[in-house]
């Protein structure tokens, strides 16, 4: 459109440039000198400006009357068949709004960065095996420390390791308030600044708080102030009990930030402490803590890993020396969707199907409502309306009902992104980040334009076909007839082609989910009750906890016992067949 | 613009289209030619400013009563020019207008000159 203005726009350019070069020629001839023949040319042209706005102001004009012109005989149209009308705008609306709905989901979740500065500059580091490359694990700490000091390709390099804390708090050391479990993790000083995040209130980890010797300290997420401490900004400076352990609030996140979850989705701590290593900075080989590095700015992933393979083996120097051991970086953003990108495309593609089944369906219900409708064109084209206006009148009548089905849509859109989080789907990482916004509003109404089109395109072109006399007369009915007819059967294939292809997946699934429901797990798992429980620690060094730790398992096993007589209860670190979510 | 002194007389409202149309029954021409032909038919009587053509031809266009398109000058080739031509419908719509005008002036003269009209 904007381009066909600015062709418009040069060409009525160039047609008054040509009228003035003649008229000054002509003057020239007749005896005038040359800059004189240009003004007298001008003279009589008049003001050139004044003329080119008028020209402009026509073109808009003339257009805009024509477009309000189809929009009236399209309401027109609408009100005389309603039937029609009302189907047709629930079709479009579901195919627009499933199709608007899983666009906002993908986008939050796959196709947006990350939200963090320069988010694309952001690596994870995992170690891994040459002989299995897909078990991945973490990072030792003392080859994490070597690493943030010894690397050149990254600008930062931060590591983390989640852990849980029971929160009880710190005027209450009796345990009378309730106490309560939060996701937790024990972060490198830099690891916010890493990300490039601050908190909100209070401060950031400094280097010091990483001293085994500094007093232990705190950063809550905005979640967790809200809701446990009720957003008072008092809580700074507070202390809090965790497992035991008293630890000074000193910072608080803002509210949009979350931990990046490569852990799975729903896995995002709700609280930072910092890492205090003690004697665990001299374990090497492999490790829990978790890396997160950005790279320096243009540096390709290809130059850091190189660098990075170059480190370990002088890390591997030194004992324990394993030689198939490798470090592997992978963008965080990879880290964090590539678990469910296929599986949103997927999804995106079969309500994609959906929208195209509609469309087909639509296009066959315009050109059966065709026939009907023929007498009525036959009339327009008799009375001097041209093919191309025809057209644009059905076009603008399809799309027209595209639109009604496209506000349709964006409701139906706003409800399901509504009613996402309350569904919890527990494989959707980044959920926090799908909202409405303004993305969701202008897909779901260019989808509806599109969609418009789409289905009106072929069935208005086929219509205007019919020449005017022949449909007046009525007598060519079932030579223009075989041919819509054609075209209706085509669109039945595809309609029909593309149900298939959406009830063969949906059938596979199904049949997947039955199989694995029927799969034998080895135990007869019906009168199986499992259930989750946590011992405090004292302390995160291994060896003191441990005597705590294991009075605690067999307190609560002989209580399990006593409980329920005749049965039997068994412990285990980890649950058989769980969530992932620990 | 009014120049009465120069004895010229300003075109009436929407008779300019009846015009151009009527200048382009004798075939295809350009801006130009069209304001040439109605100057110089009416003895330089009628003023019409070269400018106010251009709406008027636009216009027509996109009514789609002419077709325009940009063909070399007849004698030199290197040189083109925007050619308006008349369309059927074009071509009935000057019929229209034709004998609307007819009327008008029919019952102008009627009222001006009513002893010669009975």
């Amino acid at each position: 459109m904007r381009w066909r203005r600015r062709q418009s726009e040069r060409d009525l350019d160039r047609e008054i440039r040509s009228h003035l070069e003649l008229e000054a020629e002509e003057r020239q001839e007749a005896g005038l000198p040359p800059d004189q023949a240009r003004y007298a040319a001008q003279r009589a042209f008049g003001n050139t400006g004044v003329v080119k706005e008028e020209v402009r102001e026509m073109w808009g004009w003339i257009s805009l009357e024509h477009l309000w012109q189809d929009f009236k005989y399209a309401c027109r149209a609408m009100r005389r068949n309603p039937a029609f009308f009302i189907a047709a705008v629930l079709i479009l609306g579901l195919g627009i709004g499933v199709n608007t709905a899983v666009f906002t989901v993908v986008r939050a979740i796959v196709l947006n960065p990350l939200r963090f500065p320069d988010a694309d500059r952001l690596v994870m580091l995992w170690r891994t095996s040459l002989k299995n490359a897909s078990a991945r694990g973490g990072v030792a700490p003392a080859d994490f420390l070597d690493l943030q000091q010894q690397v050149r390709t990254c600008s930062a390099v931060a590591a983390f390791a989640n852990t849980l804390f029971d929160v009880t708090s710190a005027d209450d050391p009796n345990g009378v308030a309730e106490p309560y479990r939060v996701a937790a993790a024990r972060v490198s000083a830099n690891f916010f600044t890493t990300l490039g995040v601050q908190p909100a209130w209070g401060r950031d980890f400094t280097r010091d708080d990483d001293d085994p010797a500094a007093a232990p300290v705190a950063i809550l997420s905005h979640n967790l102030w809200q809701r446990r401490f009720g957003g008072s900004p008092t809580v700074v400076g507070s202390r809090i009990t965790l497992s035991g352990e008293s630890y000074t609030v000193v910072g608080i996140m803002p509210g949009g930030f979350s931990s990046p979850e490569v852990f799975g989705p729903g896995i995002v701590p709700d609280l930072w402490t910092s890492l205090r290593f003690s004697e665990e900075r001299w374990i090497r080989g492999a490790g829990y803590m978790f890396v997160v590095a950005r790279l320096r700015p243009g540096l390709p992933l290809a130059t850091a890993q190189a660098e990075m393979t170059t480190l370990l083996k002088r890390f591997e120097a030194q004992p324990p020396v394993s030689t198939d051991q490798r470090l592997i970086l992978v963008p965080l953003h990879e880290q964090v969707v590539s678990g469910i990108r296929r599986i949103l495309l997927v999804l995106w593609g079969a309500v994609g199907c959906v929208l195209l089944i509609a469309c087909t369906n639509l296009a066959n219900m315009l050109l059966t409502r065709a026939t009907v409708r023929r007498r009525e064109l036959a009339v327009r084209a008799s009375l001097g309306a041209s093919r191309w206006r025809l057209i644009r009148q059905l076009l603008t009548e399809s799309v027209a009902l595209a639109m009604c089905g496209g506000v349709i849509g964006l409701a139906f859109a706003i409800g399901a992104i509504r009613l996402l989080p309350t569904l919890d789907p527990a494989s959707l990482p980044r959920l926090q980040e799908v909202g409405i916004d303004l993305h969701l509003l202008g897909f779901g109404l260019g989808l509806s334009l599109v969609t418009g089109l789409l289905f009106g395109t072929l069935p208005a072109w086929q219509i205007s076909r019919t020449a005017p006399q022949q449909a007046l007369q009525e007598a060519s009915r079932t030579t223009a007839g075989r041919r819509t007819g054609l075209l209706r059967a085509v669109f039945v294939v595809i309609q029909v082609s593309f149900a298939l292809v959406l009830v063969t997946g949906a059938g596979l699934l199904i049949r997947s989910f039955l199989i694995l429901q029927e799969a034998d797990l080895g135990f007869e798992a019906q009168k199986v009750l499992t259930s989750r429980s946590r011992c405090p620690r004292q302390d995160t060094n291994a060896t003191r906890a441990q005597p705590i730790t294991k009075s605690c398992w067999r307190d609560s096993s002989r209580c399990l016992k006593c409980s329920s007589p005749g049965q039997s209860a068994t412990f285990r670190s980890r649950a058989t067949y769980s969530d992932g979510r620990s | 613009m009014p120049k009465e002194s120069s004895g010229r007389i300003e075109l009436l409202q929407g008779t300019l289209d009846m015009l151009i149309l009527r200048t382009l029954l004798f075939g295809p021409a350009h801006g130009h030619q069209i304001a040439k032909h109605i100057q110089r038919t009416t003895d330089d009587l009628l003023q019409v400013e070269h400018g106010s053509l251009y709406p008027a031809l636009h216009r027509l266009e996109r009514k789609g009563w002419i077709a325009a398109k940009w063909e070399p000058a007849g004698k030199d080739l290197k040189r083109e020019f925007k050619y308006y031509r008349l369309t059927p419908a074009g071509r009935k719509q000057l019929v229209a207008e034709e004998s609307k005008w007819k009327q008008m002036t029919g019952a102008i003269a009627r009222i001006m000159w009513p002893a010669k009209e009975s």
